[in-house]
């Protein structure tokens, strides 16, 4: 009998009624200890959820494994149960990311811009590529000092066929990420455009390198910062938000 | 595929033509696609289900090591 069989016999013979057992959360410590070299941490509540978007962002094809993933078909869900949630009252988004699939990266940019809890995002290390859109999603975005950000032209993988008709489809999959990225932030779309062509920069690529203030100059990034400044806006936005709520009542 | 990436294709894409041993297991409500690593040992790599609060369980996220146990053995069963 196969293991999939036997589990959903299982299940069909007893249902289970309990929470995890205790086992199970002794392991978690002895986890911690090991992987972490840490034991566990306080449990903090918090009224803030923090959304870490690290490595590749997987889309249509899972990855092979030694690229660090973050998952859409995951992340998605998560976006709607902290919607709903009434403990939640914030989202802090941090990023620290290569770039990965287009469709998943705008995905995950489009559900963030339209959640009703205030968001804040924190570029740490690298926002490249895809990761760009996701930076702006939210209602206010920092960047720390060092971090960077790559904007440069969508490339295709994959068979390519050299006819105009190609040229036209990436034409038109690059503005999908440049009307997202003008809509959500104070760059102008020329502006962005050009930082996105420019020759020079770049030694495999054309396009360009933002770094920290950078990113702030050119309008994409509201305030260089970290973590201390990014919990502190997001706590002001939820005040705001609750100001708002209170004002309407 | 459009892949929007710094990186070289050819680092990302590597290994991609490497079967994965890949299995489906339901565990508690949630049905969920898990990798085997070895004989007692697999890695969740993503959830199947519809309420999205199995997608902020800690227990459930995608990479966490479920023991076979753990859906063979009917007393460390959840």
């Amino acid at each position: 009998m196969s293991k999939k069989v036997k589990a959903q016999n299982l299940e069909h013979e007893e249902k289970p009624s309990s929470k995890p057992q205790t086992t199970a959360e002794n392991s978690t410590k002895d986890d911690s200890i090991k992987e972490f070299g840490q034991l566990e941490l306080p449990e903090v509540k918090s009224n803030i959820h923090c959304l870490t978007i690290i490595g590749q962002i997987e889309g249509h094809l899972v990855m092979p494994p030694q690229n660090k993933t973050t998952k859409y078909e995951h992340i998605l869900p998560q976006l709607v149960a902290l919607e709903q949630s009434t403990e939640v009252q914030g989202i802090l988004i941090i990023l620290n990311t290569v770039g990965g699939d287009v469709e998943a990266g705008l995905a995950i940019a489009e559900m963030i811009a339209s959640l009703s809890k205030p968001t804040v995002t924190l570029v740490l290390g690298g926002g490249h590529s895809i990761g760009v859109p996701i930076a702006v999603s939210s209602d206010y975005s920092f960047i720390a000092e060092t971090a960077t950000m790559t904007i440069h032209p969508i490339r295709l993988s994959g068979l390519v066929i050299g006819v105009p008709q190609t040229y036209e489809y990436l034409d038109k999959m690059q503005d999908r990420v440049i009307r997202f990225v003008t809509r959500h932030s104070n760059i102008p779309e020329a502006k962005f455009r050009e930082l996105m062509f420019r020759t020079g920069e770049l030694a495999r690529d054309i396009g360009t390198v933002l770094v920290g203030k950078e990113a702030i100059d050119v309008g994409l990034i509201d305030e260089v910062g970290g973590l201390g400044s990014a919990i502190k806006k997001l706590k002001d936005l939820i005040e705001l938000c609750r100001a708002d709520i209170k004002g309407e009542m | 595929m459009l892949l929007y990436t710094p990186l070289p294709m050819e680092v990302v894409l590597e290994g991609l033509e490497k079967a994965r041993d890949y299995h489906e297991v339901q565990i508690g409500d949630v049905t969920m696609i898990l990798e085997r690593i070895s004989d007692s040992e697999s890695k969740i790599v993503k959830l199947i289900s519809t309420n999205p609060n199995d997608f902020l369980n800690p227990t459930l996220q995608p990479g966490k090591i479920v023991s076979a146990t753990l859906f063979l053995d009917k007393n460390s069963y959840l």
